[in-house]
């Protein structure tokens, strides 16, 4: 891993066209802002960790279990689409 | 074992499925998880209705429960970014089929869906990805229950 001392207001570039820039540094909080071409998709390492864990888990009993889940979910849908409830 | 007829292995199995179940549908970044994955199979059975099963192609084993948002939300409209619509090759959102990740909620009595990262597909192109929604925009773990009116 390349290891950089940045500060605030310095910037770090990716290639051509990926900018990240160093906005404010509080505590033990930094800002930075971003700069890439629309067809990178940015997140949160966390966000897109917890939509792994999801998938694996979703993946982890569907052959098995395909039909229970299938009987469930006849059982919890409603019999028309309706509006997302919100929690 | 019900339902063993899909797992697929490389051929053997993929025969037994319909033609329309053998159209390859291409992921090209994978989907979170599963980044090297991008062929898989979209079956659709009358005797797994609602359920709809992404199956991967290339390993065994692998295969995502989903839904189509449709069949039960009427207001889910995510914002499809300009560039996932441009690597699904569609215009428009209209283009695309949306469809959500089913998983059995801890004890195995629930079932809830993943509203946060939508699986879009493109069923004419057969081009899928998942979208991952900015964070707080709606749940990753949205319960289905039963209301009674």
């Amino acid at each position: 891993m390349l290891i950089l001392t940045r500060k605030v207001g310095e910037e770090i570039t990716i290639g051509e066209e990926i900018v990240i820039s160093v906005l404010e540094v509080r505590g033990s909080h930094v800002r930075l802002g971003i700069k890439a071409p629309p067809s990178f998709t940015i997140h949160r390492g966390e966000i897109y960790e917890r939509i792994r864990e999801e998938n694996l888990r979703a993946s982890s009993i569907a052959l098995a279990q395909a039909g229970a889940l299938s009987e469930k979910l006849r059982s919890v849908l409603p019999e028309t689409p309706s509006a997302l409830k919100s929690s | 074992m019900m339902n063993s007829e899909l797992v697929v292995d490389k051929g053997s199995t993929v025969s037994s499925l319909s033609a329309a179940e053998q159209a390859v549908f291409h992921f090209p970044q994978g989907l979170p998880g599963f980044e090297d994955l991008t062929r898989f199979l979209l079956c659709e059975r009358e005797g797994l209705k609602p359920l709809t099963l992404l199956v991967a192609l290339d390993v065994a084993d692998v295969a995502l429960p989903l839904l189509r948002s449709a069949e039960f939300l009427i207001d889910y409209s995510p914002p499809i970014l300009a560039s996932d619509l441009e690597a699904l090759d569609a215009k428009s959102v209209e283009e695309l089929d949306l469809f959500v990740v089913v998983t059995f909620e801890g004890s195995g009595d629930g079932v809830a869906v993943n509203l946060m990262a939508p699986i879009c597909m493109n069923l004419t192109r057969r081009l899928g990805r998942q979208v991952v929604l900015p964070d707080g925009m709606y749940p990753l773990h949205y319960p289905l229950v039963r209301t009674h009116e």
